[in-house]
């Protein structure tokens, strides 16, 4: 099976192998590689491509880390960073992402229906197992609190991510979509604006118009 | 003889400074601080390679870095900080322990030629003393020097000492070469390592001092310095002028003003091209770089605490950094010391300001013991903060 991870993802990355002192370096770990461009497809909106990126992924797969790979990076922080990638691309495509072959996705072993709530819990349960141990990890907060909003817990989320502007410690145009959003929905017209603001200003450029325009106010 | 990493010295060094840990000896402080991730010494393991500045940066220069042909091409051609640092090797034999701590906590420019600098460590002064007394022992009084100083001047010129050394503020010049054949890249090290001869009087033990000038090898086995013909007398007498010279007092240097925000937009592909992933992402790194060390500046190192802070990504560095006192995470775009300037240019005009000699105590110079970010650059930054931080 390595040697076919191996295939798959070269086609997919053509990334050089490279000493894992350098950045990026993969030198083989394709499990490193997989999850690097997998947060760079999220980042960019490819959601179902950046989980395509994540399905040979041991964490993913089989819902448990297997054996590491040969050359794998002593990164304890690889399987964390996988899920939270697959998480973020179900809250952000609205659970929709859980349709095909990611339906197989679970987690300690329970296959899940595939279903938006479910999913959504999910994706939600795996950001607040990040959030009980990274407290003040900004891009954990926010991810935990867009997976709230999601689920409709919005006071809950409103609090982490007010919390967050207020230090200004929001990393992520989507966290400020959805702060936007809750700020609209409390009646919190001039918030809002400020939040997409924030949101236009934090987006790639590209991903301004569909992230930060309103289209999908909770 | 150079302690390797897994051998049984190197755990036992390692036994010997978590024994001593409880006390904080000078080992223990020389483990704590790092230094060899930079400085090898023959007392001291050297870290794994991931933890290496010098010993990464010479396996690029050399071609030995596991990395592809292009990459590592690209890599040689810019790199230019950190290829030759000090070792400490017979530090015990040169330096005076007092000058040692001074240095430590207060370093200067030391090597004219060398683009990297002693960095302000996070140390206390009984930090500095004890790391000063691992590498050297106790100070003994200054003998007077016996050689003759007029002497020395003509041996300084006719002996090409000025092809390496500066003697700042001397009466000194020397623009002949060596009187013997140096290889080329002997000579390209020794210019850059070569120190200010104008320290030399706090900074070494004058007993030592014309016995080392004479054959520096064997206080030091990997010194540049080559041992130049010469005869113990002329060798004194050389000793004698470097230690007596009368010496003007250093320029007052002035500490450059930021630019004015640029009019025109900046977005963070610009920023992260000319400085934070040229300069600041070797120590801010992502978490998981080099075997989970996201560099000094992120994860811990140099005895600076994990400060979490990423400079690899927009996420990362909206995403701040740990308070050092509180861990609480705090943004770098928050006014500084003097509640305008972010504090992310805070830090990169600061080390201006150490390079002109006047610290900023209250903030450290960015990047750390590294040339200053041009004024330039830092006006990119400063831009695209005040214009929101725009992707």
């Amino acid at each position: 099976m390595c040697i076919l991870h191996r295939l798959v993802l070269a086609a997919v990355l053509s990334l050089p192998g490279i000493s894992p002192a350098c950045m990026n370096g993969s030198d083989g770990d394709w499990e490193s590689a997989a999850v690097a461009e997998a947060e760079k497809l999220l980042d960019e909106g490819n959601y179902a491509k950046a989980v395509g990126v994540l399905l040979n992924v041991p964490v993913i797969k089989n819902g448990s880390a297997g054996d590491p790979p040969k050359f794998r990076f002593d990164d304890p922080d690889l399987d964390a960073r996988a899920l939270r990638v697959a998480a973020a691309a179900v809250v952000r495509s609205s659970g929709t992402i859980s349709r095909g072959a990611f339906s197989r996705l679970s987690v300690n072993g329970h296959v899940r229906s595939g279903e938006r709530d479910d999913q959504i819990a999910w994706a939600k349960e795996i950001f607040a197992g990040d959030y009980k141990v990274k407290l003040d990890d900004p891009s954990v907060s926010s991810l935990f609190a867009e997976a709230l909003a999601a689920e409709g817990r919005r006071v809950e989320a409103r609090t982490i991510l007010e919390d967050l502007a207020q230090r200004d410690l929001i990393a992520d145009s989507y966290s400020w979509a959805t702060l936007a959003a809750l700020r609209n929905r409390a009646g919190d017209v001039a918030g809002r604006d400020a939040a997409f603001a924030k949101c236009r200003a934090s987006a790639k450029r590209l991903m301004s118009s569909r992230v930060c325009a309103g289209g999908s106010m909770q | 003889m150079i302690v390797r990493p897994g051998t049984a010295a190197a755990a036992l060094f390692l036994v010997m400074a978590s024994a001593a840990n409880s006390a904080e000896d000078g080992a223990s402080l020389f483990a704590r601080f790092e230094c060899n991730r930079c400085h090898r010494i023959e007392r001291a393991p050297d870290p794994p390679l991931e933890k290496q500045c010098l010993g990464c940066h010479e396996r690029i220069l050399s071609g030995a870095f596991n990395a592809p042909a292009d990459l590592l091409s690209h890599w040689q051609g810019r790199l230019t900080s950190l290829t030759a640092v000090p070792s400490l090797i017979g530090t015990s034999k040169r330096f005076k322990r007092s000058w040692l701590a001074d240095y430590l906590m207060d370093p200067v420019d030391l090597r004219p030629a060398l683009p990297a600098t002693m960095p302000r460590l996070r140390l206390k002064r009984e930090d500095a003393e004890r790391l000063a007394e691992f590498l050297a022992p106790a100070d003994t009084p200054d003998p007077v020097p016996a050689g003759n100083p007029a002497n020395g001047r003509k041996r300084f010129e006719t002996l090409g000492c000025g092809a390496c050394h500066r003697f700042s503020g001397a009466d000194a010049s020397s623009s002949v070469p060596p009187p013997m054949a140096v290889d080329p890249a002997a000579l390209a090290r020794g210019i850059a390592l070569a120190p200010d001869l104008r320290y030399t009087r706090e900074r070494f033990r004058r007993e030592s001092l014309a016995l080392w000038i004479r054959d520096p090898a064997s206080f030091k086995a990997d010194t540049p310095m080559p041992a130049l013909p010469m005869s113990p007398i002329d060798a004194a007498d050389l000793a004698a002028w470097i230690l007596t010279s009368p010496l003007a007092q250093a320029p007052a240097a002035t500490v450059p003003k930021p630019l004015p925000l640029l009019e025109r937009e900046i977005r963070w592909p610009e920023v992260e091209e000319r400085v934070f992933k040229k300069i600041c992402r070797h120590c801010h790194a992502d978490a998981a770089f080099a075997f989970g060390d996201g560099g000094p500046g992120n994860t811990g190192g140099f005895g600076f605490p994990a400060r979490g802070f990423n400079l690899a990504t927009y996420q990362g560095i909206s995403s701040g950094i740990r308070d050092r006192d509180t861990g609480r995470r705090m943004s770098v775009f928050a006014p500084g010391p003097d509640g305008t300037t972010p504090l992310i240019v805070a830090a990169m005009l600061a080390r201006h300001a150490e390079i002109a000699g006047r610290p900023d105590s209250a903030v450290r110079g960015m990047p750390l013991g590294l040339p200053p970010i041009p004024l330039e650059e830092i006006q990119k930054v400063a831009t695209w903060i005040s214009l929101g931080r725009p992707r």
